[in-house]
């Protein structure tokens, strides 16, 4: 009769153990894999970046002949494409096209959501007809797994010209139960490769999402500003290192400041190794606070109120070629009836009064995205009523020109 | 590893969960008796995994929202499922001991760390590979060396991190996962709760009944959870039979 295993009582727990000879052999293959794993592991850096470049655009560099104010607005969207429409970004691409991504479907979430990118040449002057660039089905077949809804997107390039989009998708609950996926284009955005899933938190790789552009570190490394919504709300940096063809050959996530209910980071670079934080507070504060990093991006100041207010609104800020600031918000403790301009010239510590882009009762302007264009222009893109995504696009004259220069926004 | 293998790694590890699901709900000894009932019961499970659910099979669907599973889960069942199969105890009571221990220990810190230590981020150096290995590699060799077969788990979850076999790159995802920790966590409460009950029928219920002295106290009450030292909730699936081998 055997020996009952269960509970062992009939024989000493010593008999119950790994033998001596297994226990060698398992910890040698323990230590083998330490060194082969060591040998193959594929190259990754959990250090700061060195510096950051000012890419794509170059920072600093004014442009003489832009002296005239320039102003036009038009819609990316055609008339009655998609019953709703948000959150738009948008960049310039090395050709010098602009290329603008949302999501639209019916509503908000819907099933029928897709991710559109539009574009905008130089020569033809106006926005080619959207595009899908993605629906919830792609998604589905691309990731190989359950995918309830699409949303936000960025799109932006690296260093050897590949397109990069990173986009939210949602298999089980709300936007909270978000996950990041990677798509990439070699052909500026015509056609794209197929998504790679990211996972970037250990619970269920839950709750990741992005709205706004990276910095880019000088070794190639991308710094890409997400956050966190489930139970706490704090914003990330996704630290993403391109491999070859267009592939993530390493990233990883660092988590910042733990005040809880800032979300969608907007980084601006500044100079000598400083990087400037803007979010979105879905606090009590409805306060637009900043955060400051001393070291590319790498480590963060706890985030302090700037004294902008901010109505739980996403917003998003570019340093211009001359050194100054330029944030788009909506200016108000509640709703998003409009939307405005406002400069620093001292790295985010104040703030003076720009254009209002919009401004209507009962409206809703939202989720502005900024690029600069090889000639020092400025494009805008935002929501418009949740039904289409709209265009403005100015230059640092017009700019100047609408600065309120005697109504400093801080208190 | 190439990635169109991680969902396929990902159903197998969803049959043998179910195909031992179906063993445990079907009341299936283990034992080696009865295979052809058992073996139905994995027939069953395939299809099961196959049944679509909004146009996605259910496997796709377990793969969707549970996309990492680590490799001491993988090992869990598979020793489970082998026992139940075979009843052949791949784990001794201690080994499940140190495997509940560790998941509930190990998880716990992972998965509750920033709602106490908000400026402290464990998982990050779950990114650092040479730290990942090292630690992976230190705990492996800590239960080896005691002979503990939770040893063989981590060793596996080291082996599967340094061929990237799942499809995150953090270390911590291949050595612990959200339902591995709810197990543990779950086996560690109904530890404690046994242990509670054994203690109020040691010192008040027993005293009384001897006092009264006019029946025979049964060795385990009715209303007592049935706990074998060493095993959780999870240890009407994984108990050997009198027949284990």
């Amino acid at each position: 009769m055997m020996p009952r295993v269960s509970s062992g009582e009939t024989s000493s727990p010593s008999a119950h153990r790994l033998s001596p000879l297994s226990r060698v052999v398992l910890i040698g293959c323990a230590l083998l894999t330490v060194l082969v794993a060591a040998r193959f592991a594929p190259e990754g850096d959990g250090s700061a970046p060195a510096d950051i470049a000012h890419f794509p655009t170059p920072a600093g560099v004014p442009d003489p002949t832009d002296l005239v104010p320039v102003f036009s607005q038009s819609w990316i969207t055609p008339p009655g494409h998609t019953a709703s429409a948000h959150s738009s970004a948008i960049c310039a691409l090395p050709s010098g096209d602009l290329l603008a991504v949302w999501y639209g479907g019916s509503r908000e979430g819907g099933a029928d959501v897709a991710l559109f990118t539009a574009r905008l040449t130089g020569a033809a002057g106006k926005w080619t007809p959207p595009v899908t660039a993605i629906d919830r089905a792609m998604a589905q077949t691309e990731l190989d797994r359950a995918i309830k809804k699409v949303g936000n997107a960025v799109i932006f390039p690296d260093r050897t010209g590949c397109l990069w989009m990173v986009y939210v998708s949602v298999s089980l609950g709300g936007w909270s139960g978000s996950a990041l996926n990677v798509k990439t284009s070699r052909d500026e955005g015509h056609t794209w490769g197929a998504s790679q899933r990211l996972t970037l938190n250990p619970f269920f790789n839950l709750s990741s999402l992005v709205r706004n552009k990276p910095i880019y570190a000088s070794d190639g490394r991308i710094g890409l500003p997400v956050y966190h919504e489930m139970a706490l709300k704090f914003p990330q940096m996704l630290w993403l290192t391109p491999g070859p063809d267009g592939t993530v050959q390493d990233y990883r996530i660092r988590n910042l400041s733990s005040e809880s209910g800032l979300i969608q980071p907007a980084l601006v670079p500044l100079d000598h190794d400083r990087v400037l934080m803007m979010l979105r507070d879905r606090g009590g504060d409805r306060s637009l606070h900043t955060a400051y990093s001393d070291d590319n991006g790498w480590t963060w100041s706890e985030a302090a109120p700037s004294g902008l207010p901010n109505p739980d609104a996403a917003i998003d800020a570019l340093r211009l070629r001359d050194g100054r600031i330029l944030l788009v918000y909506n200016h108000a403790e509640r709703g998003r009836e409009n939307l405005r301009l406002a400069i620093s010239a001292d790295q985010g510590r104040t703030w003076r009064a720009g254009a209002v882009l919009e401004e209507a009762a009962h409206h809703e302007f939202s989720y502005p995205n900024l690029a600069e264009d090889r000639r020092g222009r400025i494009h805008l893109t935002y929501t418009w009523q949740r039904e289409r995504i709209k265009h403005v696009v100015f230059n640092r004259a017009w700019l100047d020109r609408r600065l309120l220069v005697h109504n400093p926004l801080r208190p | 590893m190439n990635r169109s293998l991680v969902p396929v790694l990902c159903a197998l590890i969803a049959f043998a969960a179910v195909w031992l699901g179906l063993l445990w709900c079907a009341r299936f000894k283990p034992s080696r008796r009865r295979r052809t009932g058992k073996m139905l019961v994995g027939i069953a499970a395939v299809l099961l995994l196959f049944v679509p659910a909004g146009g996605l099979p259910l496997w796709n669907r377990a793969f969707s929202f549970y996309p990492n599973p680590s490799l001491p889960m993988l090992g869990i069942v598979c020793a489970a499922l082998w026992q139940r199969l075979l009843g052949i105890a791949v784990f001794k009571p201690a080994d499940w001991r140190a495997t509940w221990i560790f998941g509930a220990l190990a998880g716990t810190v992972l998965y509750l760390h920033p709602i106490v230590l908000g400026a402290v981020d464990l998982y990050y150096w779950g990114w650092e590979r040479d730290t990942a290995t090292w630690a992976l590699a230190g705990a492996a060799a800590v239960f080896l060396a005691g002979g503990n077969r939770l040893g063989v788990l981590l060793l596996a979850a080291l082996i599967g991190y340094a061929v990237n076999a799942l499809e995150s790159r953090n270390g911590w995802d291949y050595v612990m996962d959200p339902i591995y920790w709810v197990i543990s966590v779950g086996v560690l409460v109904q530890w404690s709760l046994a242990s509670v009950f054994r203690w109020s029928r040691a010192s008040i219920i027993a005293p009384t009944r001897r006092r009264a002295a006019s029946a025979i106290v049964p060795s385990r009450q009715p209303w007592e959870p049935k706990v074998r030292a060493g095993l959780g909730p999870a240890a009407d699936i994984l108990q050997p039979g009198p027949d284990c081998r």
